[in-house]
């Protein structure tokens, strides 16, 4: 924040107050999707008197834990580039050196560190897994006939910080500075579009899940996985 | 109507159990409102039926009886079947007339009127005091007895399409017919007919898939509603009915919505000083009794039955259930005890105490203000109390015999 | 990939969509997508990632040689999607194709629900889509036939009363040429158990309740049925999501039940009944649970076997597989009750598979049966799965406890010549049953 005070510049201003401004729209815009669908469920009336806490767990845990679901079994390649694709995404963001480094200056965190070399190892699996995401929407029939441009464009907002972070990094295509910035600007973005795209799945997944899981569990005495 | 014999005391009618023997098989006895009889149809030999009261057999006997009652004169009626040809029969007497099918018979508590629905070759309709309808219809479902007795109900079908004939049905082919006279217009369907005590009468009818409406006496209001239930009679000229609106349900009195909006709201009922309770739903799965809009503060999670005013309309009770047990709410407050089931409980004319056949562990109990007499019996009928309150009337059975037993208030408090 | 499908005529369909205008179909579309649903509509669409596991969780997509546009998601892309995406300003065209999608193509199984990583609730989505055609008046004509006749009737076939109290005395008859002196009570009140009756028992299919009624007699059980209308437990407007029939229909069984103050309410074997009566009709009403309690014929028959009431005389020999129903095993978990039933009827079972919540629908459920002869086909190929699957278990006879599983896979044993006889529990029960020496005439 005081650097873009002090030296004005588009990579001070997307080191500093972008970085806050996304931060407070991600989170913002999550409670207040949240909120708005609580309210609903609410005037839906059918939704609350049913949760179960028991069997909303059950079902999280099943899929949250790899091959926990008949599903997943039945889908074992999908599976394993998913989870691999979801588990090296959430390491890369939270403990990638660079990022350590913004949440000890902005939070005063000190987290453990990936080592450079295994998080360039895990940024490129995370686009790899993006790439092999991408041939299966373009050439599974099933998921093709499903896909809309929406879900391109998801795909290509999700690669852009982990494409970029690599460039930038490895000091290629543009000079480190300008590569940077773009790597900021694409994450901030993105952080941004979470709450109001489909990634907001990565929130309304515990949603869904703890609704049928209650109603499988506890209503209908069967199981959701 | 009857006079009935209030002295304290006991009474055996009828060794029932003996019955069993005497006849190749007896049906589920049925006692008197005075309790003076018992009686049963019974097959005398193999598909010879019967009725049996106190134990004097009715000499005719017929292939099936069905419908069997004692009506509120006290006789004993049935609809009887012979020779293919079902009529009424009522003390042992036919009537002369016959028909293709007879059913549902009532008989109207206040005035005695007896009326059945009938099947005349393939047409459809009432018989109302010995007399059939002049006109017939396509079906006729349910018999509605006036409170003059003059003027009986059912809900006909006045068009024929073929099987099928999905656009003909839609735009209706059902009504009321009130003494064998159709309303001009048809529904898809009509139901909850009732009259008022001035003999108005007046039925709930769907138009569409989301309209709802009512009719009294052959005209239509002009307001329609997403759904609507069964209406009541607040007098000659007020109507009242749930029905739902965007907001949700309320009570719609005379076309306009007159209590705010409750997640489901049905079977309003009209007490002596014209205040109106009906069952509500506050929200969804917690269900009371509302009174002029108002409902009780207790709510119960499994059902509220219709609710009841006392005689001098000043309180109100509603057989509720709760964690799988029934009990008695009165004026928002519920008995403290719950039961497996309890019959048609009944207050005493000031309406400060109510009575009630309830069953525990298979067994029957006489329950007064939510407590039990030690006494219990294996067969029992609803307990009634006397015009002036004072007393009580049991019907039960006891070591197989019947009995009628009159018992005093005050040494059941 | 293209929708490409044979013609097939329904009048229900065709004929009202040449009756409406697209106002109709706009007003119908906001209503339900803005007024009726709400939270579970849009969490569900917005959740879906479009990542195709739910696609060979599905029969009809099985059946069908893999076409993507009959995975479960392809449904919801075509239809919740496509009037999303259009604002409600659908052609009729359009309508025709949501119709066919939402009654001919999905049973509302849920199986599809299960293999779902955000457990969204397609059968939810899709009977949305059957919501909005009901509102528009487009539904199948035989489907619609019979919610015309539960809306006066209670019953599916236009049944009069004393049509029903014929049947019931007749059937009495019948069934005393069985068991000495047997009666099947009407209008009884006090029993135990009001006994609710599938409508086409008391027309075609008389056997059936003669079966019950032979298993009451003999298990000496407390019961009656109605006298009076609610007798029929059937309740098709549910297929055409006819929210405000539906209600009414399973508050007149309660209220039957309460009016003849009964302890339970025992129905059949059939599932769309029971789901209705302890899920769709209740919630609709405003009941969190069914307020008395609602006993599927097979939970009865599991009681009754356990407790001893009835005992049996004689196993059934042949190879013997069942068939889990959707609306009483993934919906109420029966499975196990099931097969205790058969093992203690059947010397030779032998399961399915997949078996129990897993197991694939019959394809004639959720209405398709009911959809008539027009959509005959459509449920026969969309079966081609569960007829492999019986196949496969090599058995001889099929136990299918629900009416619709029962016709359904009668129609797949013919066509596809699985040489296999279909039965209900209560077939087999009232066939192995031991009757006690007293009650034989």
């Amino acid at each position: 924040m005081e650097q873009f005070f002090k030296d004005p510049s588009i990579y001070t201003l997307v080191r500093g107050p972008l970085v806050w401004l996304s931060f407070i729209l991600f989170i913002g815009g999550m409670l207040y999707r949240v909120s708005v669908i609580l309210k609903m469920a609410k005037e839906e009336k059918v939704i609350y008197p049913y949760l179960s806490l028991k069997y909303a767990l059950r079902s999280l845990l099943h899929w949250l834990i790899p091959y926990g679901s008949i599903s997943m079994k039945k889908h074992p390649w999908f599976t394993f580039i998913s989870f691999l694709f979801h588990i090296c995404l959430l390491l890369t963001v939270l403990f990638a050196p660079g990022h350590i480094e913004l949440w000890k200056e902005s939070w005063g965190i000190n987290l453990w560190a990936l080592s450079a070399k295994l998080g360039d190892y895990l940024t490129l699996v995370v686009l790899a897994c993006l790439f092999l995401l991408l041939l299966r929407r373009i050439f599974q029939r099933d998921v093709s006939f499903l896909t809309s441009p929406m879900d391109y464009l998801i795909l290509a907002l999700v690669s852009m910080p982990f494409l970029t972070g690599f460039l930038s990094h490895h000091e290629l295509l543009f000079d480190y500075r300008l590569m940077l910035t773009i790597h900021m600007l694409s994450g901030e973005i993105l952080l941004i579009l979470i709450p109001f795209t489909k990634i907001s799945h990565m929130f309304l997944f515990f949603l869904t899940r703890a609704h049928t899981g209650s109603e499988f569990g506890a209503v209908r005495h069967s199981r959701d996985y | 109507m009857i006079t009935v014999d209030w002295q304290r005391g006991k009474k055996i009618v009828a060794n029932v159990r003996e019955w069993k023997e005497k006849f190749h098989q007896v049906y589920e006895p049925i006692p008197s409102p005075d309790g003076e009889k018992i009686a049963a149809v019974v097959e005398v030999d193999k598909g010879q039926c019967s009725v049996c009261i106190n134990n004097k057999t009715w000499e005719q006997t017929f292939e099936r009886i069905s419908f069997p009652s004692f009506s509120t004169s006290g006789s004993f009626i049935c609809l009887v079947l012979q020779n293919y040809e079902w009529t009424l029969a009522e003390e042992g007497k036919t009537l002369e007339e016959t028909f293709d099918y007879a059913w549902n018979l009532k008989c109207h508590p206040k005035n005695n009127s007896i009326a059945f629905n009938i099947k005349k070759g393939d047409l459809y309709g009432v018989c109302l005091n010995g007399k059939a309808w002049d006109n017939l219809f396509f079906d006729a479902r349910e018999t509605f007895i006036s409170p003059n007795g003059k003027t009986s109900a059912s809900y006909v079908r006045v068009k024929n399409p073929p099987l099928l004939d999905i656009f003909s049905f839609k735009e209706g082919v059902w009504t009321l017919a009130v003494n064998g006279e159709a309303w001009p217009m048809s529904f898809l369907s009509v139901y909850g007919c009732t009259f008022s005590e001035g003999d108005k009468v007046a039925a709930t009818v769907r138009l569409g898939q989301q309209e709802f409406s009512v009719v009294t006496d052959g005209k239509i209001w002009g307001e329609t509603f997403l759904n609507a239930w069964e209406g009541v009679f607040v007098d000659d000229s007020t109507f009242a009915v749930p029905a739902k609106t965007e907001k949700g349900w309320s009570l719609i009195v005379n076309g306009k919505p007159e209590w705010k909006t409750f997640t489901q709201l049905w079977h309003p009922q009209v007490g002596p000083d014209k205040r109106i309770a009906a069952v509500v739903c506050t929200e969804f799965g917690k269900w009371t009794v509302a009174v002029n809009g108002e409902p009780w503060k207790i709510t119960f999670s499994q059902a509220v039955l219709p609710p009841f005013f006392s005689a001098n309309g000043k309180h109100i009770a509603a057989l509720v259930r709760e964690k799988d047990k029934w009990t008695v709410a009165i004026d928002g407050k519920a008995w403290e005890k719950g039961f497996e089931r309890i019959w048609s409980p009944q207050f005493n004319p000031e309406g400060n105490h109510v009575i009630a056949k309830v069953e525990i562990a298979n067994e029957y109990y006489l329950a007064i203000d939510g407590r039990i007499r030690a006494e219990k019996y294996e067969r029992m009928w609803e307990p009634i109390f006397s015009p002036d309150g004072k007393k009580i009337l049991l019907r039960y059975v006891k070591e197989g015999h019947y009995i009628r037993e009159v018992l005093t208030l005050e040494e059941l408090l | 990939m293209e929708f490409v499908r044979k013609e097939v005529n329904d009048i229900g369909i065709d004929e009202t969509l040449r009756r409406v205008d697209e106002t109709k179909i706009k007003k119908a579309i906001d209503w339900v997508l803005q007024k009726e649903a709400s939270a579970r509509l849009k969490v569900f669409v917005e959740t879906c990632m479009r990542c195709g596991m739910c696609t060979t969780s599905c029969h009809h997509y099985l059946s069908h040689d893999n076409d993507p546009t009959y995975a479960p998601a392809a449904k919801v892309k075509q239809t919740i999607w496509d009037m999303i995406r259009k604002k409600g300003k659908v052609s009729k065209e359009d309508v025709k194709k949501y119709a066919r999608i939402a009654f001919t193509e999905c049973n509302l199984c849920r199986r599809c629900v299960q293999f779902c990583p955000f457990g969204i609730d397609i059968a939810y989505l899709i009977s949305l889509v059957r919501r909005i055609c009901c509102l528009i008046g487009v539904v199948p004509q035989y489907i619609q036939d019979q919610a015309l006749s539960h809306m006066q009737t209670t019953n599916m076939l236009w049944f009069r009363q004393d049509e029903w109290l014929d049947t019931v005395l007749w059937l009495e008859d019948e069934l005393r040429a069985e068991i000495k002196d047997a009666r099947i009570p009407l209008g009884k009140r006090d029993a135990e158990i009001l006994y609710l009756a599938h409508g086409l028992e008391a027309k075609y299919m008389t056997g059936l309740l003669t079966g019950m009624a032979k298993i009451m007699n003999v298990a000496r059980v407390d019961w009656t049925m109605p006298d009076m209308d609610g007798w029929d437990y059937t309740n098709k407007a549910f297929y055409a999501q006819d929210h405000e029939t539906l209600g009414k229909v399973v508050k007149t069984h309660y209220e039957v039940a309460f009016k003849l103050n009964v302890k339970r309410i025992v129905m059949g074997e059939c599932g769309h009944a029971f789901r209705t009566g302890v899920y769709e009709g209740v919630r609709y009403l405003g009941w969190k649970d069914s307020p008395i309690p609602y006993i599927h014929g097979v939970q009865f028959f599991y009681e009754l076997i356990r407790s001893g009431k009835i005992k049996i005389r004689k196993k059934i020999e042949e190879p013997v597989t069942v068939q889990d129903p959707c609306n009483i095993v993934r919906y109420r978990g029966m499975g196990k009750m099931i097969r205790y039933i058969v093992k203690a009827t059947c010397e030779n079972f032998i399961d399915i598979n997949p078996n129990f919540e897993y197991n694939y629908c019959c394809s004639a459920g959720g209405g398709m049966i009911d959809a008539g002869p027009p959509w005959k086909m459509a449920r026969i190929e969309g079966g081609k799965t569960k007829a492999e699957q019986i196949k496969d278990t090599g058995a001889k006879l099929v136990i299918a406890p629900c009416h619709t599983c029962h016709k359904g896979i009668e129609d797949l044993n013919q066509y596809y010549k699985l040489g296999v006889h279909v039965k209900f529990l209560t077939d087999i029960i009232a066939e192995t049953m031991e009757i006690p020496e007293e009650m034989r005439p």
